[in-house]
């Protein structure tokens, strides 16, 4: 756990959301983070959820992302012939999470892409924090 | 840049699960065969998540999933981001549906990295109590979200039929 810890905390600060409209949020999706050479890649799990309607700003050093998920069954209508849930294991509404970037990131280059309920976010590293090959001559 | 001190919360995943670790079911009260099920189902669901404890602790069955019911059908959505209907099996014997498949990693990183997403294979079950139109039943899979439609059958959909009470006859 303490490594686990250790290893977040280097790599991706992970802001403590009791403050600001983490506080509305309902549930938080869940994340890997993977680093390249070149980029860090977030995978965000969202079934469900419009991968053009997530908001996913960067001020600061810190990534934002934050939507919301509808729950459809309440859509449809929850009248006298509306459905009956028997069991109730999504989490449905606001969600929000929040990360602090490493600085070796070039927050000018953020890509963001949604494919079957996953977005993937890969944020550039600056050239300078990329290992160079240094040439060794005789 | 500074980073700030973290809670232990907001790194493990079951932070993020706590609603989720204990589903509601509103069904008690439909008989003690169908809770027995139930509570079989749940106890299968404990045992996986005990083995899941080792991925770094995703307590809640996965996938996460929905039954609604209305008076003509079922309707069980489950979350499955990162599948597609080519991963998932979905198959219903003697009114339970089942839906397994795996996921595996997607690519193994170059550096450092941290993993709270579901991967390895899953299996989970439902029962339903009700008799159900098994060639109507329709699976679709879209964003990440796989909705299995059950239609209940002729028979399941006929109301309750209303019995009289006689009285008991005077006792006076």
């Amino acid at each position: 756990m303490t490594q686990l810890q250790q290893e977040i905390n280097r790599v991706f600060g992970n802001l403590n959301d009791s403050e600001s409209s983490g506080a509305t949020a309902e549930w938080m999706p869940a994340v890997d983070i993977h680093e390249y050479s070149d980029r860090f890649e977030l995978l965000v799990d969202l079934p469900g959820v419009d991968p053009k309607s997530v908001d996913i700003t960067l001020d600061n050093g810190v990534l934002t992302l934050a939507g919301e998920r509808r729950d459809k069954t309440l859509v449809d209508g929850n009248g006298k012939n509306g459905p009956q849930q028997q069991r109730s294991e999504r989490h449905m509404g606001r969600f929000h999470r929040r990360f602090i970037l490493p600085d070796t990131v070039d927050a000018e280059k953020v890509k963001a892409t949604g494919t079957d309920g996953v977005l993937a976010i890969s944020i550039a590293k600056q050239p300078k924090a990329q290992p160079r090959r240094i040439s060794v001559n005789s | 840049m500074e980073v700030k001190a973290m809670n232990v919360r907001d790194l493990v995943p079951w932070g993020r699960d706590d609603r989720g670790r204990h589903p509601t079911r509103r069904s008690e009260s439909i008989g003690p065969v169908v809770n027995l099920h139930h509570e079989m189902n749940r106890l299968f669901d404990d045992v996986f998540r005990a083995f899941d404890a080792s991925r770094a602790g995703n307590l809640a069955a996965w996938p996460s999933m929905d039954v609604d019911e209305t008076d003509k059908e079922y309707r069980v959505t489950a979350e499955i981001p990162g599948l597609t209907e080519r991963d998932v099996e979905v198959l219903f014997q003697d009114g339970v549906l089942t839906l397994r498949g795996e996921k595996k990693l997607e690519k193994e990183s170059e550096g450092r990295s941290i993993r709270e997403r579901f991967y390895g294979r899953f299996e989970r079950r439902v029962s339903l109590d009700r008799e159900v139109d098994e060639e109507s039943i329709r699976a679709v899979f879209r964003n990440g979200l796989l909705t299995v439609t059950l239609p209940k059958s002729a028979k399941a959909t006929e109301t309750a039929k209303r019995i009289e009470i006689n009285t008991g006859g005077t006792t006076h």
